[in-house]
């Protein structure tokens, strides 16, 4: 699915991410986790194209392609999704026609035909219903006016609407109380599949517990420096991130 | 008095026009003379021109050269249409209920602007449209520019006491005509009556187009005026709104698109006389390449004129980095019990938004495209009218595929 190689990046000259390597296989949930400052979100950024970053070495394939080659619209026309930490509210836009927007600029990408405005409301039922997110918000202008957990079931909306082969949710549970939390899991469930993958980044062990990784990755100094299951999570929340940095240093 | 020798920018622009075959009263011809004699182009020093220069009109031809045909839209389909083609009333039309084409005398020069006594001097249509009963009918003046001409309309508007009235200001200029459009609006809203002004300025890409509109209001009366300036080489447009009785709504809202080297100049006055009256005024824009935008809002509430809510708000979106933005609102208040705001941005589209939508699969065109759309669809909800707000809106759609 993805395979990210000795991945260097800086932003205004400081080197975040210092040879990064991962892969991810299809029907695979990984989880990343870190202390502040680790790189986490960095890492999220490049995946989905943000140009303020630059990279000085590595390489991404996702999906055969050259990743960092793509722009950012050419990444989600081939199955790439970022949930992001913090969702952009857009007056005027409203969610459905934005959504149908996108649907059908990827389709068009992959020389498919529009897809008809009955079959994209009966969609958009379906999908909803996977995060509990009432009709009204779907139309409603995008992320205007919505609460914190509202914002984030509708970045799971989207992803249910968009249905990405990778999906990257960036500190998807930061701002979230225990019912919106379940919720936005129940969602992530309810779309894995086989064929799609997840890439989890999250600060804290307590969404692991409602989306179970098949990896756990600790992500530190640029680098991930330990590689786990769901036992190193738990183990994380216990002991804090100070003895994979001993460890580190160490090594 | 000694005669003036040099030659003014108005003598020069003269020489090249024709002058009204409309009948007017010597009065009325000597004022407007006068007024012209006396005056040239605005410069910088003149505030109210200080960003916007008319030079460019001495360099027009006027001649009636450059025909090619336009691609006519007509806004209503259900409207009663005037046509006026290079300023002319069109020949072979019937007469429609309210509308005079030409009457006997046209009235005397009731401003002090040099352009607007040039309209009055050289007018080619006189056109006077009568509201007089509650049915709302629709009126369009579909001004078609096919040549590069010298258009001159006067128009006279009176919506009478508890009438309604809609009226559609239609120019339409084939693709790079380089008329010079120079437009007079008088209008009359009395006691009780309610009347909107749709005016869509879709010139060709080298006219200039000056327009000026008078408005007084009676009492209780409701006036809209909307403005789409959606293309041309320099649009200015002067509204002039004295509100003279009680419990009056005023209403003015403008959307525009420049690109290209395209200038305009949007100019409002609101003068509140009297007391309890609303009036809420909403212009946005975007500009792109080099074009250049200017915005002045005045909101006067004088002394006696207690209890009045005042609302006004310019925002503007740069789309390059080589567009221009000159915004300046003004409130002067001389009453002490009033609700007044302003307010004036100018920005760039959210680059967060933007990547944000890309994120999701629009290229970063559509992603734009959809955020302008959304920044003007505040000013489109304002427009009742569904075929003028659906031709905006279908024209906002075309600014970006060109």
């Amino acid at each position: 699915m993805i395979e990210i190689k000795n991945l260097h990046a800086k932003i205004e000259g400081k080197e975040i991410l210092k040879g990064l390597n991962l892969k991810v296989n299809a029907g695979e949930v990984h989880a990343i986790m870190g202390p502040n400052g680790a790189g986490k979100s960095t890492l999220a950024s490049i995946l989905a194209g943000r140009e303020e970053y630059e990279i000085t070495e590595g390489e991404v394939t996702f999906e055969g392609s050259d990743l960092l080659e793509l722009s950012t619209e050419e990444r989600a026309h081939l199955g790439l999704f970022l949930a992001f930490q913090y969702p952009v509210e857009i007056p005027g836009v409203s969610n459905v026609n934005f959504l149908r927007t996108a649907i059908n600029e990827i389709r068009d990408a992959k020389g498919e035909d529009p897809i008809s405005a009955k079959d994209f409301m009966a969609m958009v039922r379906e999908k909803s219903k996977i995060v509990e997110l009432d009709s009204s918000l779907a139309s409603r202008s995008v992320n205007e006016g919505f609460s914190g957990g509202e914002k984030k079931r509708n970045e799971i909306f989207q992803m249910a609407m968009l249905n990405p082969k990778l999906a990257v949710l960036d500190e998807t549970d930061s701002g979230l109380d225990i019912d919106a939390l379940r919720i936005v899991a129940k969602g992530v469930n309810t779309l894995k599949s086989a064929n799609n993958a997840t890439i989890v980044i999250t600060h804290y062990q307590r969404l692991l517990d409602y989306i179970v990784p098949d990896f756990v990755h600790v992500l530190y100094d640029g680098r991930i420096v330990k590689t786990g299951n769901k036992e190193l999570a738990l183990k994380l929340e216990e002991k804090g991130y100070d003895w994979i940095k001993e460890e580190t240093q160490v090594g | 008095m000694e005669d003036v020798l040099t030659q003014t920018k108005f003598d020069i622009l003269r020489t090249r026009l024709t002058q009204t075959v409309l009948p007017l009263t010597e009065k009325a011809k000597e004022k407007a003379q006068a007024l012209l004699e006396y005056s040239d182009f605005p410069t910088r020093r003149n505030e109210a021109w200080k960003y916007t220069n008319v030079n460019g009109l001495n360099k027009l031809l006027l001649d009636d050269s450059g025909s090619k045909s336009t691609e006519l839209s007509i806004i209503s389909k259900n409207a009663q249409r005037v046509h006026v083609v290079n300023g002319h009333i069109a020949k072979d039309q019937t007469a429609l209920p309210g509308v005079k084409t030409s009457w006997n005398l046209l009235p005397e020069l009731a401003s002090e602007e040099p352009f607007d006594a040039l309209n009055l001097l050289y007018c080619t249509a006189a056109i006077e449209l009568n509201f007089d009963d509650v049915e709302n009918k629709t009126i369009e003046l579909v001004f078609e520019n096919t040549c590069n001409s010298a258009i001159s309309p006067r128009l006279f508007i009176n919506c009478k006491k508890g009438a309604k009235g809609t009226v559609i200001l239609n120019f339409q200029g084939a693709q790079d005509n380089a008329s010079f459009i120079n437009v007079s609006t008088y209008v009359e809203v009395e006691e009780n009556a309610n009347l909107s002004i749709h005016k869509i300025q879709k010139n060709g890409t080298n006219a200039f187009d000056l327009q000026r509109e008078y408005v007084n209001q009676a009492d209780n009366s409701t006036f809209t005026m909307n403005t789409f300036p959606l293309s041309g080489r320099m649009t200015r447009n002067d509204l002039i709104i004295n509100v003279n009785g009680n419990n009056c709504e005023t209403f003015m809202n403008g959307a525009y698109t420049l690109k290209g080297k395209s200038h305009c100049d949007n100019h409002t006055t609101v003068d509140h006389k009297v007391a309890h009256c609303y009036s809420k005024e909403l212009y946005k824009g975007v500009i792109d390449d080099r074009a250049t935008n200017v915005f002045n809002g005045k909101v006067f509430v004088r002394k006696d004129a207690q209890k009045i809510n005042a609302f006004q708000s310019n925002a503007n979106i740069l789309l390059s980095d080589t567009g221009t933005v000159n915004s300046k609102p003004e409130l002067e208040i001389y009453a002490d019990d009033v609700k007044c705001s302003h307010g004036s941005t100018t920005g760039q589209l959210d680059e967060e938004a933007v990547f944000y939508l890309r994120s999701r699969g629009l290229s970063e065109k559509s992603a734009k495209e959809l955020l302008v759309k959304a920044f003007l669809g505040e000013v489109l909800e304002e427009v009742e009218h569904d075929d003028v707000r659906s031709y905006v809106e279908e024209q906002i759609e075309l600014h970006f595929l060109a």
